[in-house]
């Protein structure tokens, strides 16, 4: 232990409270100044003897808390970067504020949120157990390229003795490091699966090795589902953790492992988050916990509100929504998920990509490869474009074949929320990227002071 | 009017597949084909006024050079024949010289056009894009590049009286950040880096392509839409504080 790693350690402990006190976020900050002291800082820390990472295109946060939650009801003492950023400077943070005044971990176990991009930076210097992918789809196209690409850096940069919890029904990330240990959870043929991709995103249509046409047993979006390749043997694998028999009614799923069912609690009834459970209890059955001890964990396991938010005012429902602004896939599943809830809706478009609006503009090469045809539909029956980009989604959804009279389009979001017709029983859906929490506060405020003001 | 989209199920990212499907929603006129990795390209036998290629992954670029190679003299004699050609993004790569690879190792294109790209994959380039149209230079084209490519002419070549640029940047870079002439028209051939929906959010650069192709009463879809984003985009653009690379 040097006297620069010391002072690091110190300096960036100190920086803590001091940001706390001054109102800013100390998520990144403490980490990248213990990195700029003592650059190999990341390296020489001690980090948690057992280390879960949790990576992926989406899902990564909401299943890195749905863990610790789980582990914290198992009775097990976790680090999480929950509030942290997943890149080396976050997860410097994170480690800092576990250790002790001379670098030594508190913590036994750790569970950490890794940016798929950053795995060059983090895995030379810790060593995951487990590694949990929630999938791998096309995400920013500046930052991330195309998924073959993340596969690639994660191929070469995941430890050899880490053993991987990967997605069955994703054919890209449930290739990666092809020659680590694994085990396949996923889930098994439903109603609603269909075989023709119905989606613009389809980045699975050759034959991994040989480039054959893939045929899809069922598909249930995108690439996710069961293929076979049309001319060499290569196929989907074989599930260790399937996942079966979802009863949305009682709020359940059936996952067998070993020869044996388990039945645990599903804390959302989007099919993306029930993979997230899948993953979840994946995990949890790989670190010995007993199926009847996990069914009762997994009952305390809950989608942050961050998510997924419903705010009422009069007979008016305000719903947030994440849809990651930039990211294809994600807009499309939310998008999915709320044209399948009952009702007639409003959606209200804030996926502007705002942090990119303060210094740049935004790649809107996206807004095409993302289902806004999902949104001609009979129940949606206005959608709100706002914000800097609201020209550009107006484009988008008549290209999309829905109606202009259903469109409204107002630059200022404030204005936007204050303008546009909102009526009794109305449900109105918040799209919203996570650079934009503020604005949605502002705008749910001002529908929900409508819906009182107006009677509504 | 027919048009050939080549290998879409990989030549498909960033949605430059919607070029064409946009081009299809201007005119009932315009046909669409596609074909495979493993069938012979229909240009070289049947009538296809536009033949379409997009951007790719990396692995995808030597599939198709594969998939191509067979074919590498009659689709010469097709270009030097005037057989119209787009291509964006990374699609020019495999029908240059050669992609240089960060190890220095070197993937054959088909040595068709007098060009080269160097990868750098740690290094993705990232930049809004603005400026006209190289035959007239007055109309006004926006556009986003993002690639871990940068193209270069052979020693001995460039721009001449046959390799015309196609745009010239008034903000962004050329072909490579050295220049301002950005892609290239050679005989009936486009090629441009610019990548995704071109056609979509550049409604004036569509007319002229569509009058270029012979369809020159059909008019943009979504034209006032379209002009109306494209309008918002060139004058943000302009902003002299807007940041530009990434």
């Amino acid at each position: 232990m040097g006297l620069r790693f010391i002072t690091a350690l110190w300096l960036a402990k100190l920086s803590i409270p001091v940001l706390k006190i001054t109102g800013h976020n100390a998520t990144d900050f403490p980490g990248s100044l213990a990195i700029k002291i003592c650059p190999d800082f990341f390296a020489r820390i001690e980090k948690p003897k057992t280390i879960i990472a949790v990576t992926g295109t989406n899902g990564k946060t909401t299943c890195a808390n749905m863990i610790c939650d789980a582990m914290e009801a198992a009775g097990i003492k976790v680090l999480c970067n929950r509030y942290g950023s997943n890149i080396a400077t976050g997860l410097s943070t994170c480690l800092l504020q576990a250790s002790t005044l001379t670098g030594k971990s508190k913590y036994d176990t750790a569970v950490l949120e890794i940016d798929e991009r950053s795995a060059p930076r983090i895995f030379p210097y810790l060593i995951p157990k487990y590694m949990c992918v929630t999938n791998l789809f096309r995400d920013s196209i500046m930052r991330n390229g195309h998924p073959d690409y993340i596969a690639g850096i994660l191929d070469k940069n995941i430890p050899k003795e880490t053993k991987l919890i990967l997605n069955g029904d994703d054919l890209i990330s449930g290739r990666i490091a092809i020659d680590n240990p694994r085990v396949y959870y996923g889930i098994d043929k439903l109603d609603t699966d269909v075989v023709e991709c119905e989606n613009l995103l389809n980045d699975m249509r050759i034959c991994p090795i040989c480039g054959s046409h893939l045929e899809y047993d069922y598909r249930r979006y995108h690439h996710i589902g069961k293929a076979h390749c049309s001319m060499c043997d290569f196929k989907s694998p074989e599930y260790d953790y399937e996942g079966h028999d979802i009863d949305f009614e009682k709020g359940t799923i059936k996952i067998k492992d070993h020869g044996e069912d388990g039945v645990y609690h599903i804390s959302n009834d989007s099919i993306f988050n029930i993979y997230n459970t899948c993953l979840v209890v994946a995990l949890m059955r790989e670190l010995g916990i007993g199926r009847e001890k996990l069914a009762t964990v997994m009952e305390s396991v809950r989608i942050p509100d961050t998510r997924f938010n419903v705010q009422k005012a009069g007979s008016v429902s305000v719903v947030t929504q994440l849809a990651k602004d930039k990211n294809a896939l994600a807009v499309t599943r939310a998008t999915d998920y709320v044209r399948h809830l009952p009702g007639h809706k409003k959606m209200f478009l804030l996926i502007s990509c705002y942090k990119d609006e303060r210094h740049w503009s935004e790649n809107t090469c996206w807004l095409y490869d993302c289902d806004f045809e999902m949104m001609n539909d009979p129940l949606m029956d206005q959608l709100i474009c706002t914000g800097p980009r609201a020209p550009d989604f107006y484009m988008r959804l008549l290209y999309a074949g829905i109606p202009k009279e259903k469109i409204f389009l107002e630059l200022d979001e404030h204005e936007a929320a204050r303008k546009f017709d909102l009526k009794s029983n109305d449900t109105v859906y918040i799209f919203c990227g996570i650079d934009a929490f503020d604005l949605v506060d502002e705008c749910r405020q001002i529908i929900k002071k409508r819906a009182i003001d107006e009677g509504l | 009017m027919k048009i050939e989209i080549l290998f879409p199920e990989i030549c498909n990212l960033y949605a430059d597949l919607q070029n064409i499907e946009y081009l299809r929603r201007c005119s009932p006129d315009i046909e669409v084909v596609t074909t495979d990795l493993h069938s012979a390209p229909k240009f070289l036998s049947e009538d296809i006024k536009l033949v379409y290629i997009g951007t790719t992954t990396e692995k995808g670029q030597e599939l198709v050079i594969n998939s191509l190679k067979p074919y590498t003299g009659d689709i010469r004699s097709a270009i030097e024949n005037g057989q119209f050609f787009l291509m964006t993004g990374n699609a020019s790569e495999m029908f240059g010289q050669f992609i240089r690879c960060d190890d220095g190792s070197e993937i054959k294109g088909l040595g068709i056009l007098p060009t080269y790209a160097v990868r750098n994959m740690m290094h993705r380039y990232n930049s809004l894009w603005i400026g006209q149209y190289s035959e007239d230079g007055k109309t006004d084209v926006v556009g986003f590049k993002s690639q871990f490519t940068q193209c270069f002419f052979m020693e001995g070549s460039g721009y001449n009286d046959s390799y015309k640029p196609l745009f010239k940047a008034e903000r962004g870079d050329g072909l490579n950040p050295s220049i301002k002439e950005e892609g290239f028209r050679y005989k009936n051939l486009f090629m441009t880096y610019l990548l995704g929906p071109l056609f979509i959010v550049n409604p004036l650069f569509t007319r002229i392509m569509l009058e270029i192709l012979g369809a020159a009463e059909t008019t943009p879809a979504y034209e006032e839409a379209s002009m109306a984003s494209f309008l918002k985009r060139c004058k943000e653009f302009r902003e002299p504080n807007r940041g530009f690379t990434y």
